[in-house]
């Protein structure tokens, strides 16, 4: 009678360490997954010379943007200003790559949304009108450099640097405030010699808040078509905007990518 | 005038002696060691005893005093414990006689009376009245020694008689028992050579056959005993948190196997609360254990009956003794078990909302650090991310609260449900028992009673045989004692009564002269003699012998041969003991 129960009870404990070891190799095969994800580098200007309208098209460009992060995307947030005495905060972090490409278990999900969340939250913080108050500089130059940063440490991700903002300098080095203060190729040429452009090699540039109607902004954009070509990446006409309604169009087609990407 | 005074007084009336005594002087001091000499007590030591003997401290106040020389104390049954209190008696009556002469010598002296030079003709008056009392209380005395022998002989002839009759009866009650034995005996040697008929199979057989069914049957109780109960365990005995994340997560994503979904979140569940899991396994296993085998042990206490196989009732009764201890033993364990459960049960609903509490508590401190972190880009995320963790977990608790007061309402009824379950388990242990006691080594059930019985006849014939020793012997006793008191001639002192009753005129005469001044011996009416003249007793005159005496002496020796005889066979003797 006991032989039988001891059969028993070891036949329930050969089930259940079939059912863990089951269980343990499903979690092996789903721990690395080729989905690498997307970066996204984000650039928030929320400078004076911008409208509160272009700050709420830019905040729900950024919302939306958020929104269509996937499980495995990378998002760094840069202030583009600076205000008082406090540096240009920044804020990085990602998603979990999931264990099954395009199949997200509950927690991956679950993760993914509180990422979103907190990632609007921290949007909230950065779009904070009291603090547009304060800023005294909006430095173009230094939050490209800081990109360019993020952009080699995200490794194989596809990297897209929005910036949300209408790209005029405003700092105690260059002012763009007028057309004459705006330099020229010499200025990058010289910029470039001395290796102080930061490079975004296969980094996709995408502007948002820019001013392309007028002749500034005509000049604006010329200036920095020039200065992203040196710095090894460019900008297309499509991706350089006042504002994109579309989260989805925040991205370089593939033509795009293999004509102006390569170094 | 017949003169009363005609014998000469005792010699020893005056010299203080026993004969001597008259009543009027005090016992004398003599020493009693027999030598006429007082021990002496040897220097100090002597007189430290002396001092030892007046003060010694630890005297008993209550003992009684026993005199190493008083006679009386172990009168026994012989002549002198018959006549001792005659004797008293008579010292008695003698020392009021003797009073009353010295009253009437003293009244008779105050009147100058008998004058000391008168001769007188007759018998001095008070001297006549004194020797009459004499005369009468020497009579009496005689005659209340013979009663009292004559009264103490019919006594012990009636004892005898009641002797004999008590023996005759324990003789006869011997032999009783004696055929009582042997007609005892002969039933065990007839029950000892009882054979049950050949090939007569003392089992049973299981009524459920197929091990398969049965295995079938004992997992699917196992598995409803299991999935009943599991989900207290779970509660009881809850996960950390990160176990909790991952239960969730994985009971989501179970949601895309659709109608799978349920037996994955089951087994997902029971593998993230693997101690619940263990717990609840090990007691539903035990219980189903239990109560298979008590209800094994139930068939095997019911099914065999020492009436209905009478030679294996030694093994039946050894079998069903085991299987009473495992079937007891079994139902207590039951009853721990679901007495666990039931009360278990019936806390899950404080234990699961004390959670609740601990959760809405840590949700309290982790709104209060996201309130602190404020716009801090570092710290806030962290806050955020603590406030969705344990927003998760509080719902979760909730939810486990809700379900915990739901197994609380229903916890009479799912009692019900587990003790179902174990009378089931029990059933499919009954019915998939079986058992073969053939190879047995038992008696038929009788001899047991019959060897008690007989043990209990050689006790009393012990017991008999005893009694009638002392009944034998007691009567013999009785019959020894007639012929002693029947020999004694208790009249033998009659010469030293009369000598005590002369000296009462002789004290009359002296006390009478001693008041007056003047010797007896100058009274003239004094110089008459002083003799009573008692009657002559013949001192060898035999007591009455009881006319039953010799038929009751014939009686004893009879019964005396028949307990002889009977004894030869009845007493039992002792079994020989195996060196």
């Amino acid at each position: 009678m006991l032989a039988r129960v001891a059969r028993v009870i070891k036949a329930l404990f050969l089930v259940l360490a079939s059912s863990l070891v089951a269980a343990g190799c499903g979690d092996a095969v789903g721990g690395e997954s080729a989905n690498k994800g997307h970066a996204y580098i984000v650039g928030i200007d929320i400078s004076g010379s911008r409208t509160r309208t272009e700050l709420d098209e830019s905040k729900k460009l950024l919302d939306d943007l958020i929104d269509r992060l996937q499980a495995g995307d990378h998002l760094t947030l840069i202030e583009v200003y600076q205000g008082g005495r406090e540096p240009a905060r920044q804020w990085s972090d990602s998603i979990r790559t999931p264990r099954k490409a395009g199949e997200l278990t509950g927690s991956e999900r679950r993760r993914l949304e509180d990422f979103r969340d907190i990632a609007r939250m921290q949007t909230s913080i950065l779009f904070d009108s009291v603090r547009a108050r304060e800023i005294q500089s909006t430095d173009i130059f230094g939050t490209l450099t800081r990109a360019a940063d993020y952009a080699k440490a995200s490794r194989n991700r596809a990297t897209t640097l929005l910036l949300l903002s209408d790209m005029i300098n405003d700092t105690p080095d260059l002012r763009m405030t007028s057309r004459q203060d705006i330099p020229g190729d010499g200025w990058i040429r010289h910029l470039a010699a001395a290796k102080r452009i930061p490079q975004l090699p296969g980094v996709c540039v995408v502007v948002a808040g820019a001013d392309v109607s007028s002749a500034r902004g005509a000049a604006i954009r010329e200036f920095w078509n020039k200065y992203f070509e040196a710095a090894g990446t460019r900008v297309s006409p499509d991706n350089y905007r006042n504002m994109i309604s579309d989260p989805s169009e925040v991205g370089c087609s593939a033509a795009t990518d293999a004509a102006g990407m390569a170094p | 005038m017949a003169s009363i005074f005609t014998r000469p007084t005792s010699p020893d009336v005056g010299s203080g002696t026993r004969f001597g005594r008259n009543g009027s002087q005090p016992y004398s001091t003599s020493p009693l060691n027999g030598n006429g000499q007082t021990p002496p007590r040897a220097g100090w030591l002597g007189r430290l005893g002396q001092y030892w003997d007046t003060y010694a401290p630890f005297r008993n106040p209550f003992a009684k005093k026993i005199d190493a020389l008083d006679d009386d104390a172990d009168a026994g049954n012989g002549v002198h414990a018959i006549t001792k209190k005659t004797d008293y008696w008579f010292n008695r009556e003698l020392y009021q006689l003797e009073q009353e002469a010295k009253q009437l010598a003293a009244e008779w002296a105050e009147k100058g009376l008998p004058r000391h030079d008168v001769a007188r003709s007759g018998v001095f008056e008070p001297e006549q009245v004194l020797a009459m009392k004499s005369l009468e209380l020497f009579r009496q005395w005689r005659r209340r020694v013979r009663v009292k022998m004559q009264d103490q002989i019919q006594t012990a002839s009636s004892t005898l008689n009641r002797l004999i009759g008590e023996s005759r009866a324990e003789v006869n009650a011997l032999e009783a028992t004696a055929s009582e034995r042997k007609n005892t005996r002969t039933q065990i040697e007839s029950f000892q050579q009882f054979k049950e008929p050949g090939g007569v199979r003392v089992g049973y057989d299981r009524f459920l056959r197929s091990s398969v069914g049965f295995w079938i049957f004992a997992s699917i109780l196992t598995v409803a005993e299991f999935t009943a109960n599991f989900p207290v365990f779970r509660l009881l005995l809850p996960m950390n948190s990160t176990l909790v994340t991952l239960a969730a997560t994985l009971g989501e994503a179970a949601e895309s196997h659709t109608w799978l979904a349920g037996p994955l979140v089951l087994l997902q569940d029971i593998l993230l609360h693997f101690e619940a899991f263990l717990v609840a396994l090990i007691a539903v296993v035990i219980l189903v254990l239990l109560g298979k085998t008590t209800g094994s042990s139930a068939r095997s206490i019911v099914a065999f009956s020492e009436s209905e196989y009478p030679m294996a009732a030694t093994t039946i009764r050894a079998h069903r003794r085991q299987h009473t201890f495992v079937f007891v033993a079994g139902l207590l364990g039951i009853a721990s078990v679901l007495s666990f459960m039931y009360f278990s049960r019936a806390q899950i609903a404080e234990t699961a909302q004390s959670r609740v509490h601990s959760d809405s508590v840590s949700l309290r401190q982790a709104l209060a650090d996201q309130q602190a972190a404020g716009a801090d880009l570092a710290k806030a995320p962290a806050a955020t991310q603590r406030v969705k963790d344990a927003t998760r977990t509080l719902q979760q608790h909730l939810d486990d609260a809700a379900y915990a007061e739901t197994v609380q309402r229903v916890n009479n009824a799912i009692v019900w449900l587990n003790i179902g379950l174990v009378l089931a388990a029990m059933t499919l242990g009954f019915v998939y028992k079986k058992e073969d006691l053939t190879d047995r080594q038992g008696e038929h059930p009788s001899l047991k009673p019959l060897r008690k019985k007989l043990q209990s006849l050689e006790r009393e014939a012990l017991g008999h045989a005893h009694a009638a020793r002392i009944a034998m012997s007691s009567a013999a006793t009785e019959a020894g004692r007639i012929n002693h008191l029947l020999e004694s001639h208790p009249l033998r002192d009659w010469q030293g009564k009369q000598d005590r009753l002369q000296s009462v005129i002789v004290q009359f005469r002296g006390e009478n002269a001693r008041v007056r001044g003047l010797d007896p011996a100058n009274v003239i009416a004094f110089a008459q003699p002083s003799r009573i003249g008692f009657p002559e007793v013949d001192e060898n005159e035999e007591l009455r012998r009881p006319t039953e005496l010799d038929q009751l002496l014939r009686e004893l020796s009879e019964v005396e041969v028949e307990f002889a005889r009977v004894a030869s066979y009845a007493i039992p003797t002792p079994a020989p003991t195996s060196t």
